[in-house]
């Protein structure tokens, strides 16, 4: 029996991503320790957290570009660094900087990865390159760097895989080029079984797409909810001004902020339970997801 | 379909690159015709320069040579540089499709551009080189730039494993093999056994390989792979000795052994480092003064300019026409073993009445079963000289192929000898041409001489003795003029492999000393060449013995 067919045996049927015990570290910069993880097919996951906290090291090692000091990562139960042929054909994977062939024109970068891919669908290529003022003959490396994304990103939706890897989308996109590659993706993956792990700093654009979140930050904790759970659960309260030193002492305030004239408190308590906790008087602040997140991961 | 796409990616990626190597080597290859042209015309007669490549090895295209290097470099670079920058290498290694197929189509895309680019070169080269050379160089130069090419896919391999390669140490490693492989292998004549450079450039591609699994942080874990680490690096090292060996290792004579008809005995003069030198004897040293005073037929020349010629030595008067027809040197080494890549021989055609030896526009070429006769301004070869020397050739019952020719290849000689030469059955003849006359003799070896390995012929004023020969056995025999004498030279503990030889005369005596850079023997004749005495010297203990 392979250790491919063991991890398989292992692995629910409807799991696309599994990662156990996992850690990995930088010299004496711990990133990761002791991670679990499971994405179920059919999911958007968001992998989110600030720049520098690891988002982009987790993807290298589930597509096997990085050994993790410890632990497993399993995609489609195969080992994530020596995934056969076969699976590497059901995982579109987008690298960060919309990395491609830049010394090849749009038509010639389509008909290189066509041959490859069984499910090839040209037509999501070519949609998307229609949406664009550009020239089939145009090189990558002429185009901007928007338009260059829009033709990367047609090239994983026309391999039509079975799990989308979206390794930060957003850098380097204005809000427009954002806007398109969103609106694009949720009426691709709409009605179909297609996993999705995304990551990206750029929370505004997520909210509504991502059904998991897993939260990186400098610890090397990861928090994992659904996206529901975290916007409803994890809250935000203001209160007169208030000392570091007095709110340190409960732990059940996630985090802390001060304001001109007042304080900001994060954490997951309901209001009622936080101010009998704080003995302070709490106003609950209605706040976005993107305010909400670095309530969670702090703005520095 | 998939293979037809990663050849066509490479093809946008490298099209630029092979276009700029081909007018690079479509530019050069027109400067080198343009020189030769010239260097053609300016020579007079052509025939020189042909010898100077059969007899001195002197490959006019040999600056032709790093170009197909050069190609490599630009392919390798070209075509991988652009996959590292950016990681762009992760695009590859995540395409459904087996690693070791991309690998091994981008290998063949790249490897094809190197061979489209040095045939381009190669094909340029040899249509010029046609136009003056005969076919026998024309297929040494086409020889050369086969090996050359093969160099250049070895050194493609190796640079391309250590660009992709990611462990910095291991990226070093991969570097070192193409730039060992280039210094090892570039050279300007090669061999059957460096096709070796094949089974190299197979291997090459497992590190390439190595390099595009490191790029998922995986490896190639055959033990087999790792062994043959050792073995390439043990081929390397191997023929890095030899090669060593052969191009700069030279014996450096410690000790010059002479005798001395004023005191009776062996004395020598010790080389040391730095220009030092002391002299003696076995028992007494003394300086130099006193050592050319006890050589007189050696340094015969400050005794004229002295004034002291004549001198008297045992009751014989030496002047200074004695001293100088008494005078001959024969030397040999070991590399004089060594075949010439071309066997291609000027024939000489001394006119007697007309004194010295002009530089003939013939040369002929050993075939396989003749010998034809080429005429240097046609390059074609000359049919009536060629029906002359074969009819003679037949007339001698000589056995073709022709195993060695010796021969004295400079027209700067008093008159010349012709060419020796061992037929098939290993029987020894004479083919020289004087007079426009061609004569083939064949020269009676006596039985006890056995197997010829070398002969030495030295045209010189003397006419006593045609030069040497050594046999299978290290014997060196002297070969009289005219009659074809074997005299055997008692030379005890010489080997022909391994030592170098050099025989001076003077008007008493001769001397031949031998060595091996370690033990310096002498062995004394006299003018009849019958053995009179020995000494060797021990280099490492300065003693001599008896």
């Amino acid at each position: 029996m392979q250790a491919g067919e063991i991890l398989r045996s292992e692995h629910p049927a409807d799991t696309v991503i599994q990662i156990k015990k996992l850690s990995h570290s930088y010299g004496k910069k711990q990133i990761y320790h002791d991670l679990n993880l499971t994405i179920k097919a059919g999911t958007v996951f968001g992998l989110l957290g600030k720049n520098g906290v690891g988002k982009s090291t987790l993807i290298n090692i589930l597509m096997g570009y990085l050994e993790p000091s410890a632990g497993q990562c399993v995609v489609f139960g195969e080992p994530s660094h020596c995934l056969s042929a076969n699976t590497r054909q059901r995982i579109a994977l987008l690298y960060e900087g919309f990395t491609s062939y830049d010394y090849m024109s749009i038509q010639q970068v389509e008909r290189f990865f066509a041959p490859f891919y069984r499910r090839w669908k040209q037509n999501i290529f070519y949609d998307l390159i229609d949406r664009m003022d550009v020239q089939l003959e145009q090189k990558l490396s002429s185009l901007s760097f928007g338009q260059k994304s829009q033709v990367v990103l047609g090239l994983l939706f026309a391999q039509d895989a079975d799990l989308l890897i979206l390794d930060d989308y957003s850098m380097g996109l204005d809000a427009g080029y954002r806007c398109l590659f969103i609106d694009y993706l949720k009426n691709y993956i709409r009605d179909t079984n297609k996993t999705v792990l995304i990551t990206s700093h750029v929370m505004s654009d997520l909210e509504k797409l991502v059904q998991q979140v897993a939260i990186v930050d400098r610890s090397s904790a990861v928090y994992q909810s659904s996206m529901s759970d975290f916007c409803q659960q994890f809250h935000c309260y203001e209160t007169a001004k208030i000392s570091d030193e007095f709110i340190s002492s409960y732990t059940e305030v996630h985090r802390i902020e001060h304001k001109l004239n007042s304080t900001r408190l994060y954490s997951f308590m309901p209001h009622n339970e936080l101010e009998q906790h704080v003995h302070h008087p709490l106003t609950k602040v209605d706040i976005c997801f993107e305010e909400r997140f670095l309530g969670f991961v702090g703005k520095y | 379909m998939v293979y037809k796409a990663i050849y066509k990616k490479e093809w946008f990626k490298l099209r630029w690159s092979a276009l700029a190597l081909c007018v690079v080597a479509l530019s050069s290859a027109s400067y080198f015709w343009f020189n030769l042209d010239f260097t053609f015309k300016s020579i007079e007669p052509e025939s020189m320069m042909w010898y100077r490549f059969a007899q001195l090895e002197d490959k006019p295209y040999a600056s032709l040579a790093p170009f197909f290097l050069f190609s490599a470099l630009v392919i390798a670079v070209a075509q991988f540089l652009p996959e590292i920058i950016r990681n762009r290498v992760r695009i590859l290694t995540h395409l459904p499709c087996p690693l070791r197929t991309v690998v091994a189509h981008h290998l063949i895309a790249g490897s094809l551009s190197i061979f489209s680019i040095n045939t381009l070169m190669t094909l340029a080269l040899i249509t010029i080189i046609r136009r003056y050379y005969p076919d026998e160089i024309v297929l040494v130069a086409a020889k050369d730039c086969l090996f050359w090419s093969l160099l250049a896919l070895a050194l493609y391999l190796g640079l391309s494993a250590a660009i992709i390669e990611r462990n910095r140490w291991r990226k070093a490693y991969k570097l070192l093999f193409p730039v060992l492989l280039s210094l090892l292998y570039f050279k300007n004549r090669y061999a059957s056994q460096d096709l070796i450079l094949i089974a190299l450039i197979l291997w090459l591609t497992l590190p390439v390989y190595d390099s595009f699994l490191s790029v998922k942080v995986q490896r190639v874990k055959s033990i087999l792979y790792h062994l043959s680490i050792g073995a390439v690096c043990l081929l390397i090292v191997s023929v890095g000795i030899t090669r060593y060996q052969q191009e700069y290792r030279h014996f450096v004579e410690q000790y010059y052994i002479f005798y001395s008809p004023i005191i009776n005995d062996f004395i020598y003069q010790k080389n040391g480092q730095g220009h030092q030198f002391s002299y003696g004897t076995q028992t007494t040293t003394f300086d130099r003064q006193e050592y050319e005073h006890l050589l007189p037929f050696v340094y015969w020349k400050n005794l004229d300019i002295q004034g002291k010629l004549p001198f008297t030595l045992h009751g014989q008067q030496y002047d200074k026409q004695r001293i100088k027809a008494a005078r001959l040197s024969l030397q040999y080494h070991p590399a004089s073993l060594d075949t010439k890549e071309v066997a291609l021989y000027p024939l000489f055609n001394p006119i007697s009445h007309k004194g010295v030896i002009p530089f003939p526009e013939e040369v002929f070429a050993i075939k396989h079963d003749r010998i034809v006769v080429y005429d240097c301004e046609t390059i074609q070869p000359e049919p009536l000289l060629t029906e002359q020397t074969n009819a003679l050739l037949k007339q001698q019952h000589v056995q073709f192929p022709i195993d060695t020719m010796w021969g004295k290849i400079t027209n700067m000689k008093p008159y010349d000898w012709g060419y020796f030469f061992k037929d098939n059955l290993g029987r020894l003849f004479n083919l020289k041409r004087g007079d426009n006359t061609l004569t083939v003799n064949e020269v009676l070896v006596p039985q006890q001489v056995g197997e010829i390995v070398h002969m030495q012929i030295s045209e010189n004023r003397q006419q006593n003795v045609y030069g040497y020969a050594i046999n299978h056995l290290s014997q060196v025999y002297l070969i009289s003029y005219p009659n074809y004498k074997f005299i055997p030279l008692r030379l005890d503990g010489f080997d022909y492999q391994t030592m170098t030889f050099h025989l001076i005369s003077d008007p008493i005596q001769y001397i031949v000393r031998y060595h091996d850079d370690k033990i310096y023997h002498a062995a004394l004749f006299n003018r009849d060449f019958q053995f009179l005495k020995s000494v060797t010297l021990d280099s490492a203990s300065s003693q001599f013995s008896h």
